[in-house]
Parts: C-alpha cells; structure tokens; sequence
C-alpha cells in the first residue's frame, strides 16, 4: 500500500510537470498547394527581331539594343521536349515570327517546362551568338580563353530571365515543310514534313538496321532524310547518343515527321523530341 | 575435470609462500545527509581485482582477504568517492560509511550527444556519431577525460566504438549488424542508468571477456536504485532545449519487492544547429524481488522512442557564403515552416529478466534474458529524372561557374548568402515540379521527388549465463556462456510523395545506362514497374540474420604482491542474408532473393596479465591479449541492398594488444600513467559512392587492413586544500595505417568487378576523426558551504580528415608525375589546425527539511569558439578529366560553439 502511495505522489506532480510541457515537437506539414506561376511581364520584341539583332562574335543584349527601349522581352511557346534526353539543356520556343534556342545550364527542363508552355524571356543582360549558321540565346563562359555562348548559369539566373507565362498549354502547330520553306528563317521552329523516309537503313558494315544514334558510346548520329514529293538537300535527321531512343532501331517505313529544325554549317537538321514524332507508317518509297 | 582442477591449483600454488588467513570485511554504507542506506556502492580494494558491491541495505561483506594494510574505495555515481585505509588483522566491520553527494551529479557532467548525417557518410559505412566517454569515475584518466574530450570526438586509444563493450543488465547492446554501441536506448533514463561499472583497455571484468577497449555495465536493477524520488527540469541549447525527468524508486521494502519507474522527455522547437528539431521520451520500469537470500528476480523493461531532424554536413565554402559553420543543407521552408528532409526515428523496446543467484558463499551465478524489438527509421529525400535538390549540391556553387562571368559568379555568391530558396531545400520547387507531372495516360502524377524512410527493424534475444566463483580464497573464477539471435530487416517505404500520387519503383542509373533491358532496372522483378504509394516498401528489402554464441572464463589468482590472471574466449557467429526482392540485376537463383549462403566464423581470444603491488598506493599492471573478430554484417556484402554476394577474401580480424600501467594512490594524489600498443590485422571496410569516371554507383571494399595504434596516457588527480582540487590528463597516441589493403571495385547497378585487388597506397596514413593528442587541465573549487566553482581547460591536436581510399591508388594518378602538384593534392592526406577549449560550472545545492534541490550551470566552449574542426571527410567523388578534387571538397564537423546547461533538480 505504501509503494502505491509513493507511485502516486510521483506520478501527480509529474503529469503536471509533462502537461505543462508543449502538447508537440511538429513533425508534421501542411502540403504546398499547386500553383501557377505566370508573369505578367509581355514582349516588346518578337523572336525574329531578337535574332536579327546579332551582330557577330557575342552580342550582349543590353538595354541600348534596341533604341528607346528599356529592355528586350520575348514571349514563345516551348516546342523542345528533353525527356527523352535528346534535347540537352536547351530550349527551343517560337513565336509568330520564328523560333530560337535558349540555352539553359540545367537538366531535365521537361519538368518545369512543358511543351506547349507559354514563356517569356527578360533578354537584358543575355548574349546572341552564333553557332555554325545558328543563332542562339544565353550566357557566356570562359573556354579556356574564349568566351562562348552557353547556358544560363542555373537556377538563380534562369528565374531572373525565363518565366511561366499562364497555364494553358496549347502545344504549336508544326508548319508543314516544302523545299521553299527549308530556310535560315525556320531554323529552331518545330516543323513538319510528309512523306519522308530514311535514305539509308543499313550499315554496311554490320549489315544491320542502324539505330537512330549509338547508344554504346553515346555517339551523335546523322541520317540523312529523303523526300517523294520533293528534293531536300543536306537534310538529316539527329538524334544523341544520349536519348533514351538512341539503341532503337530506326523506322525503315516512310510517312510524316515532325521535329524542331537546327542548322549546322550548311547541313539541316531534325530533331525530334522522342518516337511519336517519327510518324512512318507508310511502306518505304523506290528511291528516285 | 576435477583432477584437471586440482592440478591447475597445485601449479598455481607452487612457488606460493603467502599464508591466507580468511579475514572477512564487513560496513555499511549512507548517506551523509539522510542517513539512509546506499545500494550499489562499489567496493574495491585497490590495486586488486576484489570488489563486492552493497546490497539494498547498504550492507556489503568481502570475504577471504589477507593480512595487511590496504586502501579500499567506495565509489557510487553522483557521489564522491571515498576511500578509507585499513590494516587488516582479524575479520572487521567498518563504521558506517558516510557518502556524501557530489555537488556536480547532474547537469554539469550531462554529455552532449551529436549525430550528423549525409548521404555520403551513411554510404562510407558509418554515421559520426559522438557520445560521452562513460568510463568509471575512479579512474584518474578517464575522469579527467570523460566530458571535456567528448566534443571533440576523442576515441580512447584511437579505437572505434565497436570495440568496447556495452552491457545493460548483463544483455550486450552492441547492435549486432554493426557492432555499435547503442547509448541512445536509453537517452534520457540519467537517473537510473547512473550505476555503472567499466574496465579500461584489457582490464580483466566480472561479467565479460571484455573488449579491446574495455566494457561497461549498467546496473539498472530495481534493487540498486536509491530510495526516493527526483523530479529535474534542464534548459540547455544543445541538440535539445528543454528536459524534464522523473524518477521514483521504493528501494527494497519489507515484502522483498523493489521498485523503479522514470520517465523522462527531452524536445527542442530547433535545437543548436537550425532546422534540427527533437523529441524524445522516455520510460523505464524496473521491479525486482527477493525470495530469500539466494535467489532474487529482477525484471526491467524501457524505451525511449526520439525523432529528430538531424544535423547535416557541408563544404567550407558553403558554409563560408551562408556564414555559419554549422550551416545545415537538410532543411528548407515549407510554408514557412522550417522542415528537415534527414528525420531519425528510433525506438527499442527492450525487456530483460534476470536472475541472481548465490549458490554459496563462494558461488554467485547470473542468469539473464533479454529481448528488444527495434526500429531505426531516417527519411531522405530521392529523386528520378530531376535536378539534384540537395541545396549544396557541387553545381549550385559559385565554385562550379568559375569560368563564367565574373559578375554572375558573385551573383550566384550573393543569392547562396543570403537566399533560403537557394541555400536551403525548395521544398516549394518539389511540389511544383510533382504537380506538374502528369502521366496522361492514367490522369495521375508521378512523382518526381519524394521523401523515403529507409528503415531497419530488428528483433534480438540474448540469454547469458556468468558466474563467479572463489573456490579458494587466493583464486577468482569468473566465466559465462552467452548467445543471441538477431534478425534485421532493411528495407524503405514511401514517407511522402510531396503532391504526387505515385512512384515508379525502378533504379534510374540502370534505365538511363540500359535503356533497352527494362528488366535490368527493376529493383523488384516479381513485381515490374510497381507504381508504390505512401507507406508501401520499395527499393529494396532484405533481412540481416546474424547469430552468435559465445564462452569465456578468465581466472584471477593472487600473491602477496603480485596479481595474475588469464582468460580464454571463444565466440561461434554466423550471419546471412534473406533477400525479400529480386532484384532485376540479380534474377538468377538466389543471386538476390532468398537466403544467402552462410558466413561462419569462429572467433577466440586470450588473456593475461599480472599487477605487482608494490605497495597499497602503488601498483603497476601489465596486460596482454590477442583476439580475432568476425567481420560485421555491415561491412561482409559488396551491395547488401541488392544480392546476397559477400566481398572476396572475408574473414575475421585479429588484433593483438599490449599495455602497461602505473598507477599511485595517496590520499592527495590520483594518478595513471600507461602505456599500450595495438596491431589491427586484416580488417575489412566497405564504402559506396558515386563515381565520376563510371558514371555510376560503384562499391568500394578493402580488405587486408592493417593498423597500429600506440601512445600513452597519463592522468592525474591532487587534492591542493580540502576544497580545492586539481584534474590533469595528457593522452598523446600515433594510430595509423600499416598496410596497403587491396579493393575490389564493383558496379553496384550490375555487380560487375570493374577493379580487383586494386592497391590502395595508404601506408602510414593516420586514422581519422579522432584527436591522436589532447590535454585537459582542470581546477574545481568546492566550498564547504555546498556550492562549487570549475574551470577545464583543453586541448586538441593530430585531427586528420577521414580519406577516399580511391584516390590514393595507380590508376587515379594516371599522367601525373612525381612532383605535380595535383598529385600531392590527390593524395595527402589533410591534417586539421589543433584547438583549445574552455568549460565553466558552477552549482549549489540546498536541504530544506527533507528535499534537497540542486542547481547547476555549466557553460561548454565558454570563449565560443565555432571554427574548431573536430573532423571530416574527403569526397570519393572526383573527376578524373581533371585529376583534381576541387569539386568535391572535403567536408567538415565542427564542435559546437559556446553552449550552455542549466539544471534544477529536487529529490525527496
């Protein structure tokens, strides 16, 4: 009987002493709610006046580029897609006018911009510069003594210059491509063309279908696309050695593709953003 | 068997000229202010391995002891040790000994325990963490060193953890898979955890073989906790903020029935580091009864459930731009709150049986069972397909943009500074990012970032025997049979999706490497392309099965002026793996799934040592031993996350050891001085990490581990005046490597050995995290009046930085010359700048009637001093285009700057 005496003059002062502590150490979070980011920022530039802004070497866009202009502002849609890893920390996005490749230092991009996302670019402060014919849009850095065009230096820079505009996403129509149109205006907009195929599907060497890149040691390569309706020179279709469609083995039909349309030292070049763009469900043509 | 005895007695008696006349000893010992009876005192007969221990009565008797003067010491946890000088003629009964109270029992003395985190050195095979030397009071040394070296993670004799001993109750609680030795079991039970027994280095024990390092028991019986009740409230600004404990014990009643319970709760809102937040609770129940008197029952059971957000590590220059050197990546906003990603939750509910039993006066037998269901939870956060969200991830660096615009490289700077979006976890971004992962195909959101919990749960039984037997007054038996069954299962759960609503269970460095063969990605064939949700278990899942059973005996045999004794070990332990998945890189056989093949180890240890009595008050002790150690669980598998393979060439680790010590007693005067020699031989270790080259998980092993620690210790305790005393303690040691191991380098996406019997160059490499010197100096001034004032000083030196074994090998200094910079760079080992620390307390105690109350103050680090590096540890990541690791510094623990602990305690 005693010892339960002595249990309870301990134990009474002792819930008051743990009562009076506070009920919880939170462990616990609310969570963050979906937002939508959209900057009310609009453009007072279109893409095809950006590029036309290039001079050579480096063009720093400052807020004199552009006469009685505080700053240079473009507004595009997001037509790359590097989820499949064929795009590399890049964007592509397009207005009316054209298409041009901000280059971003940051993977999977596909996260926070989806195709078909509307974005605004703050250009001040960015550089134009050219690369074999193509001009892109972004920083600079120090290679070894030249300085280079090259993405925008992560996170801290790109929320100071690429902002969600909306969150409708409203994927762009590719325009459909002819000879006429195969041009230095259209490079970096996303682009469609019919009734094409792969001119050569296999390798001599191994005697095998190619695959659309080389997947073992992550070799970039072209094939060269070829036309029914139309003569298309130095057109090719590139793909990384990186994407993830890289070891697969390349469509041997003919039909549509669609892709975003880069230029490289005389040579067109498609991208595609993954398989679905390769829509080649027509029997391979005779060759003409 | 009893002819072999009497042999063994006839050779140890040869040569005997001491005649033993059986003297008995007898006292009881109190309280100085209540007069009450103490149980659990110690006591010892100094400079001999003869000690009894006071019953619930206070009461002790030692019998069989020889003529002569001797120095007998009663020691007793939050008392002052007293010791009393005999001259020995005929059987005794001492007066009433009177212990009185240290003033400084609590609070003061209240260790800080730090654990830090990160991924790295989760995978480099340990988590750092730093508890208090709990070592005996009485020895000169390791008082001294007790709680001022433990900020600096000072590791006596350079050994790690797992080589000291940890007993509860007679149940060992090294964790079996690790061999760690788990304090935090029993955080915050203080006050019924404080009767303790240890033995330095070789020192021969009653209850164990004993470790390299020495073992320690904890008495938490209910018998031997004092009467009474304690009530403590403590405000600190360590790891926690506030504590509140309680404490009553019956002692032994009339029925024969005593009976403990506390109970205790340590939290922090945010404790020293930010976004570490704590909760821990405590309880401990504790009966015990005596039928008569031989035969008594005790039954103990506690728990201390603790979550927290833990601490993290980071590179200089981190911490440089955010300016704090206790800069913490593992938190971020969440709604403006603060949340840490890195949550330890852990709990072991442990229930132990014993039974105590004297057989006769000379046969004292212990039996015990035990039991413990654990869990070890820490959530972390995992991504797939996303950018790395680690705040101080090498690429968010200003460090990593030097060749960018000078401008925008101080931009970077700046927002790291001052930025919480950028130099803490966005959770913000995360959520985003989820909500913004549509699979249209099934209309639901993949996640692409989560929080995992990855978890160990394990269930143990130990059953001992030990028994203690004086078959002749000159001759001390003491041996024991042990055995435990332990069973762990490894395995993560979904802890939140963070706005999504399901995870892809698939391993993305093998999708992104072998894109082709989905079935290689899969962590769980049998079950492909699981889509899991909060609470489901993924990843990997498997059970660590690791039994042991083990026999001991040591005898200790005594002269006239020399001790000798001699012990035998030998330890049966067998572990092996269960896979509960097949993993889609393992599919074959019980590659990864089911049990691996058992891994059997018979381990032995010897023994021995002798203690010349020069004189009651100075006696010098030799110690020698030799021993082989299975390799833990944690370190046998090349990937125990994924398949059943252990490394090559596994097998058990000897050590042989040797010291020497003189110790002197006078009544002013304390003091040890030792000297000891280890060889660490064939030693195993496992590391995982990233690499640059492979572009993958890759498994580091090395085995054939050799080291060699060496040193002395010296510590010293003088009385100046009656109130004024004087601590000292050097401990000056060299442990390095003396081998170059070899590693087996292995993929862990595949299994494939990518490197075999690499040659590490690591020969005369120090071993890390621990200073290999240090010094205390010490003055406490303990007024009559029941209040007391101390000042430690100390200091810290020799800290090397835990290396990457990776890159002190052939194939790292491919093209680089004798004499390159880069070269040295690779491969030095670093060296931390030595430091001085300065403790304070101050206390008073009162009575007022029948309650005591007690008040404490002490201040760690009083000059705050924050950029003391206690240690750290090289990235193995680096990138071999450059052959530098500039990248990837090292990363560093710093002690905590000045902090403080404030107790109020009452005890009626």
């Amino acid at each position: 009987m005693k010892m339960f005496k002595n249990i309870l003059a301990t134990i009474i002062p002792a819930s008051f002493l743990f009562l009076a502590m506070p009920s919880c150490v939170d462990f616990n979070y609310d969570a963050i709610k979906p937002r939508v980011d959209s900057t009310t920022l609009a453009a007072n530039t279109t893409i095809a006046e950006l590029k036309s802004l290039y001079v050579d070497g480096l063009t720093k866009l400052t807020d004199t580029s552009i006469n009685m202009r505080d700053s240079i502002i473009i507004e595009g849609t997001v037509i790359s897609d590097d989820k499949e890893g064929n795009f590399y920390k890049s964007l592509f996005i397009e207005d009316e006018t054209g298409g041009i490749e901000v280059k971003l230092n940051k993977t999977t991009l596909y996260n926070d911009y989806k195709r078909g996302q509307k974005v605004v670019v703050y250009c001040n402060g960015l550089y134009l510069g050219d690369y074999g014919g193509s001009i892109q849009l972004g920083s600079i850095y120090n290679n070894n003594g030249a300085w280079e065009i090259s993405g925008i230096e992560g996170d801290p820079l790109i929320n100071l210059h690429v902002f969600k505009k909306g969150e409708t996403i409203i994927e762009c129509t590719p325009i459909t491509m002819t000879p006429a149109l195969l041009s230095t205006q259209n490079i970096g907009r996303l682009v469609k063309f019919d009734n094409m195929q792969i001119k050569d599907t296999l390798s001599p060497i191994t005697g095998e279908t190619y695959t659309y890149a080389d997947d073992v040691n992550k070799v970039t390569i072209n094939h060269v696309l070829e036309s029914n309706m139309a003569t298309y020179t130095d057109l090719v279709l590139r793909t990384s050695g990186y994407a993830k469609f890289a070891g697969t083995t390349i469509s041997t039909k003919s039909g549509s593709i669609v892709g975003i349309l880069t230029y490289y030292n005389g040579t067109f070049q498609l991208l595609v953003r993954d398989l679905n763009d390769v829509m080649f469900d027509q029997p391979r043509f005779q060759q003409k | 068997m009893k002819r072999l005895f009497n042999l063994l007695l006839v050779f140890l008696l040869t040569g005997t000229s001491s005649i033993f006349a059986q003297i008995t000893l007898k006292g009881t010992v109190k309280d100085f202010d209540s007069g009450k009876p103490l149980p659990g005192v110690k006591v010892q007969i100094v400079g001999s391995i003869i000690e009894s221990t006071t019953d619930a009565n206070g009461y002790f008797e030692i019998n069989n002891l020889e003529q002569g003067n001797m120095v007998i010491d009663f020691v007793l946890e939050d008392y002052q040790t007293t010791e009393q000088e005999v001259n020995l003629t005929e059987d005794t009964t001492l007066p009433d000994i009177m212990l009185k109270r240290s003033q400084d029992s609590e609070g003061a003395l209240t260790f800080s325990e730090i654990t830090i985190s990160s991924d790295d050195l989760e995978s480099a095979g340990g988590e750092q963490s730093i508890t208090g030397l709990l070592q005996s009071s009485q020895d000169a040394f390791t008082s001294a060193v007790s709680y001022t070296f433990s900020p600096a993670r000072f590791q006596i004799r350079g050994y790690d953890s797992d080589y000291s001993l940890l007993y509860l109750n007679g149940v060992p609680v090294n964790d079996p898979e690790s061999g760690w030795a788990s304090w935090s079991s029993w955080g915050g039970l203080n006050d019924v955890t404080r009767n303790k027994e240890s033995r330095n280095g070789l020192t021969p024990t009653d209850w164990s073989f004993g470790g390299l390092g020495g073992a320690t028991q904890i008495d938490a019986r209910a018998s031997q906790q004092r009467a009474g009740t304690k009530i403590s409230y403590a405000s600190t600004n360590r790891t926690y903020t506030n504590r509140v404990m309680f404490t009553h014990s019956t002692g032994m009643m009339e029925n024969g029935v005593a009976l403990t319970i506390s109970g205790s709760r340590r939290w922090a809102e945010e404790g020293y580091v930010k976004g570490t937040n704590y909760d821990a609770w405590a309880y401990f129940v504790g009966i015990e009864k005596k039928f008569n008197d031989k035969h008594s029952v005790a039954f103990t059971t506690f728990n201390a459930p603790t979550k927290r957000g833990m601490q993290g590590v980071s590179t200089d220059e981190a911490k440089n731009l955010v300016g704090d050197n206790y800069y913490n990546p593992n938190w971020g906003y969440q709604n403006g709150e603060k949340r840490n990603a890195r949550v330890r939750f852990q709990q072991e509910p442990t229930f132990i049986l014993n039974h105590n039993w004297n057989v006769s006066p000379n046969l004292k037998v212990t039996n015990t069972v035990g039991f413990s269901f654990g869990t070890y939870q820490t959530t972390s956060l995992n991504w797939y397909d996303a950018q790395d969200p680690r705040p101080d991830y090498y690429r968010k660096l200003p460090s990593y943009w030097i060749d960018s615009d000078p401008d925008v490289m101080n931009f970077i700077a700046d927002i790291f500074s001052n930025n919480t979006d950028y130099n803490q976890i966005n959770w913000d971004y995360m959520y985003q990012v989820n909500y913004n992962s549509l699979d249209t195909a099934t209309n639901t959101l993949r996640s692409k970032y989560i929080v995992e919990n990855r978890i160990t749960d394990s269930r143990q039984l130990t059953y001992s025997t030990v028994g203690n037997w004086n078959p002749i007054p000159e001759l001390k038996v003491n041996g024991g049979i042990n055995a435990s069954i332990y069973k762990g299962r490894n395995y993560k759960k979904i802890d939140d999706l963070l706005g999504g609503d399901y995870w892809l269970d698939i391993d993305q460095f093998v999708e992104r490497d072998y894109y082709n063969n989905p079935n290689l990605a899969q962590n769980d064939l049998d079950n492909p392309n699981r889509k899991v949700k909060k609470g489901d278990v993924f990843g990997y899942d498997y059970d660590a099965n690791v039994d042991n059973g083990n026999v001991w005996a040591t005898g200790n045999y005594s002269l006239d002026n020399f001790d000798y004794y001699f012990g035998g070990n030998y330890t049966y332990t067998e572990f092996w793996r269960t896979g509960n998945m097949r993993n889609g890189r393992f599919p074959d056989g019980n590659d990864s799934k089911g049990n691996s093949a058992k891994q059997k180890f018979n381990d032995y240890g010897v023994k021995g040592g002798a203690t010349w009595k020069i004189s009651g008050r100075h006696y010098l002790d030799a110690n020698l031993s030799y021993m082989t150690r299975a390799p833990f669980f944690r370190n046998s598998y090349i990937s125990p996350r994924t398949s059943n393979f252990v490394i090559p060439g596994l097998s058990s680790e000897k050590i042989a050891s040797a010291d020497i010590n003189y110790n002197l007693r006078t009544p002013y005067i304390k003091a040890r001085f030792s000297a000891y020699y280890t060889k660490f031989m064939d030693q195993t270790e496992l590391q995982s990490f990233y690499d640059d080259y492979y572009r993958t998980f890759i498994n580091y092993t090395m085995r054939n581990i050799d080291k060699v620690h060496k040193g002395i210790e010296f510590g010293a305790e003088i009385k100046i005046s009656p109130t004024l005393t004087a601590n000292a303690a050097v401990a000056a040691g060299t442990y390095q490597y003396k081998s170059r191991p070899l590693a087996t380098v292995t993929q862990d996406n595949l299994g494939t050995i990518l490197q075999s019997d690499q040659v590490v160059y690591i020969k005369n490499f120090y071993v890390a995290n621990t200073p290999q010197t240090a010094a205390t100096l010490g003055l406490r001034y303990a007024s009559p009046k029941y209040w007391f004032f101390g000042v430690t000083a100390s200091y810290f030196d020799d800290i090397y930085v835990e290396f990457a074994p990776g890159k002190r090998t052939a194939e790292a200094l491919v093209g680089l010359e004798e004499g390159d910079p880069y070269r040295e760079k690779l491969t030095d080992q670093i060296k931390l700048p030595s430091a001085c620390l300065l403790d304070a307390n101050i206390g008073k105690s009162w009575k007022i009637k029948d309650y005591y109350i007690n008040l404490n103050f002490s201040v760690s680090n009083v000059l705050d001093k924050t950029d003391f590096k206690t240690g750290g540890y090289e990235q193995a990541r680096y990138s071999i285009a450059d052959q530098t690791s500039d990248k990837f510094p090292p990363k560093y623990f710093y002690a905590y700057g000045r902090t403080y602990y404030l107790t109020l305690g009452f005890r009626f």
